[in-house]
């Protein structure tokens, strides 16, 4: 059962396509990919369609950062449920931890493979 | 103008302790030896025509640094502070957006294509380096890349990697500012 949407928020539009493309070589089924590039766009996204069912997010963004921006999500558009993985250049303890705290399900670090990103998305896979 | 900007870092700076510079060598060993293989290019570190490291160990820097074009930065505030640095020639950076798009090599990409593949990149060294050889020793933040924009080079220690790509020569730098106030 593939995936509805799924949204990629990252400033970087490499960093976004090299992740949907590692979405395909891990054979996770997606019927669309949106980006934001940043938070705020982000959350502009998720309130205007109901049908994105998972959420990939940078962290180190400009306008709204992504651990601000999962908060945002889970606080006001109260998307409790919704899956949101960060996907991160900082491994250490104590951003993973501040990701899990602001409400993300799990993180990425980058750089990454699609055994990696599949392993971190497979409990939301249908 | 490049040779004597190049000149001027060769004499004055002085180098990086050797743990930096291991550091920053491992950590672009990670991002490309992964992303590469992420992508399927079959391209590891050390093929030719990639990433291979430079045979000199001690680039010359003038003959290294007269055709940089792109630089991408980011840096680094702590109890150490600097930056992290991409630089290459266009063409080469092109190579480079194009291994990680996975695009062929005729594709055309612009300058924004180029400059943004180039500053992921360097994100995720700075990524992998903070996560594996600053955090442990202190509280570091890391900046998104940024792109020079003129002629800023200082006298600092830095330490300089050189890769040979496809098309010229791809340097990954680690400089220190020791300046108080670090602007």
């Amino acid at each position: 059962m593939p995936l509805k949407k799924v949204l990629i928020v990252d400033d970087s539009t490499t960093m976004r396509k090299i992740i949907a493309r590692v979405l395909r070589q891990a054979d996770i089924a997606v019927e669309h990919v949106l980006e934001a590039s940043n938070g705020v766009e982000g959350l502009e996204r998720l309130a205007s369609d109901p049908d994105i069912q998972l959420v990939l997010s940078d962290v180190n963004m400009p306008s709204m950062d992504g651990l601000a921006f999962v908060r945002a999500v889970r606080e006001k558009l109260t998307k409790e449920r919704m899956p949101m993985i960060m996907v991160t250049t900082e491994g250490g303890k104590q951003m993973l931890q501040a990701a899990l705290d602001s409400g993300a399900n799990g993180y990425v670090t980058k750089p990454f493979n699609s055994d990696t990103m599949r392993g971190a998305l497979e409990e939301y896979l249908g | 103008m490049a040779e004597a900007k190049s000149d001027r870092r060769g004499a004055n700076a002085t180098l990086l302790p050797v743990e930096l510079l291991r550091g920053l060598t491992s950590a672009v060993d990670e991002v490309f030896a992964t992303m590469i293989s992420t992508l399927g290019l079959g391209t590891k570190l050390g093929d030719p025509c990639l990433l291979e490291p430079a045979r000199d160990a001690s680039p010359k820097v003038a003959e290294v640094g007269q055709a940089i074009h792109v630089e991408a930065r980011v840096h680094i505030e702590g109890p150490l502070r600097g930056w992290i640095s991409l630089s290459c020639t266009a063409q080469a950076a092109g190579d480079l957006a194009r291994g990680l798009l996975r695009l062929h090599s005729t594709e055309v990409l612009t300058k924004a294509e180029v400059e943004d593949a180039l500053g992921e990149c360097a994100n995720m060294i700075a990524g992998v380096m903070k996560t594996g050889m600053l955090d442990p020793r202190g509280s570091y933040t890391i900046s998104t890349p940024r792109f020079r924009n003129g002629d800023d080079q200082r006298d600092c220690p830095r330490g300089t990697l050189a890769y040979r790509l496809c098309a010229g020569t791809l340097n990954a730098e680690l400089w220190l500012d020791q300046r108080p106030d670090g602007a």
